[in-house]
């Protein structure tokens, strides 16, 4: 009877080992695998603002259409979109999150900021559509665009294309609405 | 205690020291898997759609060449209207448009390298900066014989 007390005993201190083996293991790879859900979620953030970004670089409002010669993706007209600008009819066009857009023009560079005015225009690098002050969150990564205008030397008229990027600004987790 | 039962349990605990030794080489292996990841990025080609529409200051026929233009007039070894050769004011306006539009410094991004292949061989190359661990690339083509690649690598 000793001798099966023991063997018995011996049995359950495997078990319990192997178990908490198991268990400690588990609970080691899980903690791998969940670690990249939050980077995964910012990245997922990330593409839906460029997305969104793309979506209206290609809207009516914006884009370019056949304008300046043959049909170009990602255009942005510059003159419809100064156009566009504090037009009030267009505040609430956007939609409720978006918070403001602006079109920075990346080539060729300026040294410092010049906002796009009835003063400035086209000699201007950056054009906000919404509001002229930056609020909510912006996405770190925005999609290229070519901003083309129609420019005028004497009697003629020519298509210029620049290089511009178009950033979204929307309403942050924690903003108060 | 029965000798017997003494080398079972130091066999179960070899045993779980061993399967435990290999299960962290497994891991630390695929953790410090370093290679570069090479991916596609939305960014990058609409870089190179922007790219391609801009407008250079090398004229011809009355009118300023866009960048795709100029590089078909390069593959033909042609001159600007004020006598410039095309492939030249090609270099410097790509290696304009690049540094300034892919800035290396104070930036995650480590490198970038832009390629012309004409007929298969390359005919412009221009990069910035080096390494980077994670590189994200796009790929365009003006014909069958013009292609245009762009990769760009950050940390």
């Amino acid at each position: 009877m000793k001798r099966a007390q023991f063997k018995i005993q011996q049995m359950i201190f495997v078990l319990i080992g192997v178990t908490l083996f198991i268990v400690i293991a588990g609970l080691f790879a899980l903690s791998i695998s969940l670690s990249g859900i939050r980077e995964s979620a910012a990245q997922l953030d990330e593409e839906n603002a460029m997305l969104l970004a793309i979506k209206i670089a290609n809207s009516p409002e914006f884009s370019c259409g056949n304008s300046f010669g043959t049909r170009k993706l990602n255009c942005v007209d510059f003159d419809k979109v100064f156009a566009l600008k504090d037009k009030k009819e267009y505040e609430s066009y956007w939609g409720r999150e978006i918070t403001n857009i602006e079109i920075r023009k990346i080539f060729p560079a300026y040294e410092e900021d010049v906002l796009c005015e009835k003063n400035t225009y086209p000699d201007c690098n950056v054009i906000r559509i919404i509001s002229n002050s930056v609020s909510g969150k912006t996405a770190q990564n925005s999609p290229f665009v070519s901003l083309c205008r129609k420019q005028s030397s004497g009697e003629e008229t020519s298509n210029v294309c620049e290089i511009g990027i178009i950033m979204i600004s929307s309403k942050g987790v924690n903003d108060n609405e | 205690m029965n000798k017997g039962a003494q080398e079972e349990m130091i066999g179960f605990a070899l045993i779980v020291v061993l399967i435990s030794v290999i299960l962290l080489v497994f891991i630390s292996i695929s953790l410090n898997n370093s290679e570069t990841k090479e991916i596609e990025s939305y960014k990058v080609e609409s870089f190179l759609q922007a790219l391609l529409s801009y407008t250079t200051s090398c004229e011809k026929n009355f009118g300023n060449l866009e960048i795709d233009e100029l590089i078909r007039s390069c593959s033909k070894q042609e001159f600007c209207e004020n006598g410039k050769e095309s492939c030249r004011v090609l270099e410097e306006t790509l290696e304009e448009i690049l540094s300034k539009s892919w800035k290396i410094e104070n930036s995650p991004i480590q490198s970038y390298n832009f390629t012309i292949k004409n007929f298969g061989k390359e005919s412009l190359q221009i990069s910035g900066g080096s390494s980077g661990t994670f590189c994200k690339g796009a790929l365009t083509s003006l014909d069958s014989n013009i292609h245009i690649y762009l990769k760009v690598c950050e940390n």
